[in-house]
């Protein structure tokens, strides 16, 4: 018969057993996920060598660092000594999550503007030309002709700002961003036909917050848009370093030990990913946005315009950086505007957009700004090497 | 949970000691081509992602990979040794077999080779399985405190180069003293607590090395108290 203290030694033994066997679990997950070190590796390289880059790659190696959808970086450039051009990689778009590419040339339009903004403090004058070889549907991938000819280098606050930029999905602080501020952030020299609208006043931000929170529900119960979505999900560290592109846990602005908390958790299914986005908009995004910003336009469906959107985003989001001024892009509302339009769908969002933004002006693309609770962390990018042609 | 370590000779015959031989000379083959595996990773590993398996710390993986391989190499010539105690003799064994499995997640294909060799030559040491399950039940507490040691090393390989020293270190320190606790109780402690606390300090967010701490400290009472009840008068 087995005593009782023998018993218990033997209970106690497997008790021991297991929480070692689970220690070795939640080990595992900490090295699977790079807890340690989430900015480490090769992945993340680009943020700390762009500026030691000289001459004309150096441009392209502030480029890379733009703002663009779902971190797809759908970009590549030739390089020679007097001129950048810049294509479209369509490989790399999001499917019926972007469905009309309006983000996507958003996107490369923000990388035009940073390669502007690096080619002045490399010593170059660069001259833009968008669309080079016109605006047929075949030959639209040829973005933008960026010419170099030697000039002063100037260093602006912008330049120095293309490291630290990053979209903050965190919480803003309670602080409300001035209207001063908020003008001074815009800065339409050189680029026609786009145009911010602040929305700042209370009513009409709860209005847009609602907008913004129906559409994420409507994009995670459209089962297409939200498989587009996740597949741009990165869950563990192999695949970042692998890929380097997409959208990691360590973006969204959660706090040290919630974000340790979602790393041990096995890896995010489609759903829960999905739960999550529409959580995090509702309890964080919408609640804490100080102001939302519209880039406006007369046409959202020209690509020029489009690239130009991209162009002013990019100069605003930089000049925020400069300032402390947290921001997100939020774009759920123009992805179900171009959705059912595409589908023949009934359009829900696009007149509820429309009643608050000023008459005559559609919106392009939207973000939210704050003063920012906790720093922002930056995404993974492909080496220069894979985006050089 | 008895874990005094009364010397066990051994009374292995020549066939026996032959076996263990052979195993033990493959197991330092594979430990040396570890450890070329290891420099190749920390070299060159991230420009050959698809044989390095794309890690994103390939220099620190590949520090931690050599350092693994010298120690199954140290542990493979313990075994070759006749004057070792039974329970030495497992526990080098035992160093062999994780550091073969460990390795898997530290450099990618380049770990095939070597670790095959160092299973083989691992199994081939084991002169009697019985007794070693017997060793094995005899000295699990000691085998868990490893186990977490070699946790903590899993940890460090993919963390920034502070907390990357400190965890390998901790690691090895934990792995270290759960071969004398048996002998040393001081020096067990000691080195329990240099491979939990620091660790426990400067990667506390990461939540796991908190509960790494919490988990060795248990083990150290039961081990230690143990131990003072076993101790010679």
């Amino acid at each position: 018969m087995v005593s009782r203290r023998s018993w218990l030694r033997s209970a106690g033994v497997a008790g021991a057993t297991a929480v070692v066997l689970a220690t070795g679990v939640l080990s595992y997950r900490v090295f699977d996920t790079a807890v340690l070190d989430p900015e480490g590796g090769n992945a993340y390289d680009p943020w700390r060598t762009w500026r030691s880059v000289g001459g004309p790659l150096g441009t392209v190696a502030a480029a890379i660092l733009a703002a663009n959808p779902h971190n797809t970086q759908p970009w590549f450039f030739h390089v020679t000594d007097s001129a950048i051009d810049v294509y479209a990689d369509s490989a790399r778009r999001i499917g019926t999550v972007d469905v009309a590419g309006r983000e996507h040339h958003v996107g490369l339009g923000c990388a035009i503007e940073n390669l502007v903004i690096a080619a002045r403090a490399k010593g170059f004058v660069p001259t833009v030309t968008l669309l080079p070889s016109g605006s047929a549907s075949d030959v639209v991938d040829h973005v933008a002709h960026v010419a170099l000819a030697a000039g002063p280098a100037e260093r602006s606050p912008l330049y120095e700002a293309i490291g630290s930029r990053h979209s903050n999905r965190g919480p803003y602080r309670a602080t409300p961003v001035a209207a001063g501020v908020l003008s001074e952030l815009v800065d339409t020299t050189g680029l026609s036909g786009v145009d911010i609208h602040w929305i700042t006043d209370e009513t009409a931000k709860a209005a847009l917050g609602q907008l913004m929170l129906d559409a994420a529900h409507a994009v995670v119960n459209d089962q297409q848009q939200s498989i587009d979505g996740f597949a741009w999900f990165r869950s563990n560290d192999d695949a970042i370093q692998q890929h380097r592109d997409g959208l990691t846990l360590d973006e969204q602005g959660l706090s040290p030990l919630m974000l340790t908390a979602g790393k041990l958790l096995p890896a995010s299914t489609r759903s829960a990913g999905d739960t999550f986005w529409v959580d995090q908009t509702r309890n964080v995004h919408i609640r804490t946005a100080a102001a939302y910003g519209v880039v406006t336009v007369a046409d959202s469906a020209d690509v020029e315009t489009q690239l130009t959107g991209g162009r002013l985003l990019q100069r605003l989001h930089l000049t925020a950086s400069s300032r402390g001024v947290a921001l997100q892009h939020m774009n759920q509302i123009t992805e179900r505007i171009d959705r059912e339009q595409a589908t023949g769908a009934p359009a829900t969002f696009a007149p509820r957009f429309a009643e608050l933004l000023p008459a005559g002006v559609r919106p392009l693309v939207a973000f939210r700004v704050g003063y920012p609770a906790r720093a922002a962390r930056p995404s993974p990018r492909r080496a220069l090497a894979a985006v050089t042609r | 949970m008895n874990i005094t370590t009364t010397p066990t000779t051994t009374t292995t015959n020549t066939a026996g000691t032959g076996q263990r031989n052979a195993g033990a000379k493959i197991a330092i083959s594979g430990a040396l081509v570890g450890v070329l595996a290891g420099l190749v990773q920390a070299t060159v590993g991230s420009r050959i992602p698809t044989w390095s398996g794309a890690k994103a710390s390939p220099r620190a993986l590949g520090i931690l990979t050599v350092i693994l391989s010298v120690l199954a190499g140290v542990a493979a010539r313990v075994l070759q040794r006749t004057d070792r105690r039974s329970t030495s003799r497992l526990m080098a064994t035992a160093s062999i077999g994780v550091v073969a499995l460990v390795c898997f997640t530290t450099v990618g294909r380049l770990w095939y080779v070597p670790g095959l060799l160092l299973l083989v030559g691992g199994v081939l040491t084991v002169d009697s399985w019985r007794s070693a399950g017997s060793i094995v039940r005899q000295h699990w507490l000691r085998i868990l405190l490893a186990s977490l040691g070699l946790f903590e090393l899993l940890m460090a390989a993919s963390a920034s180069p502070l907390r990357f020293v400190i965890g390998a270190c901790g690691g090895i320190a934990l792995v270290a003293s759960s071969w004398v606790v048996g002998d040393r109780r001081a020096v067990a402690a000691v080195l329990m607590a240099i491979g939990t606390i620091p660790f426990a300090v400067v990667a506390w967010t990461a939540i796991v090395p908190l509960l790494l701490l919490i988990v060795v400290g248990g083990l150290a009472i039961a081990l230690l108290r143990t131990s003072t009840r076993h101790a010679p008068a």
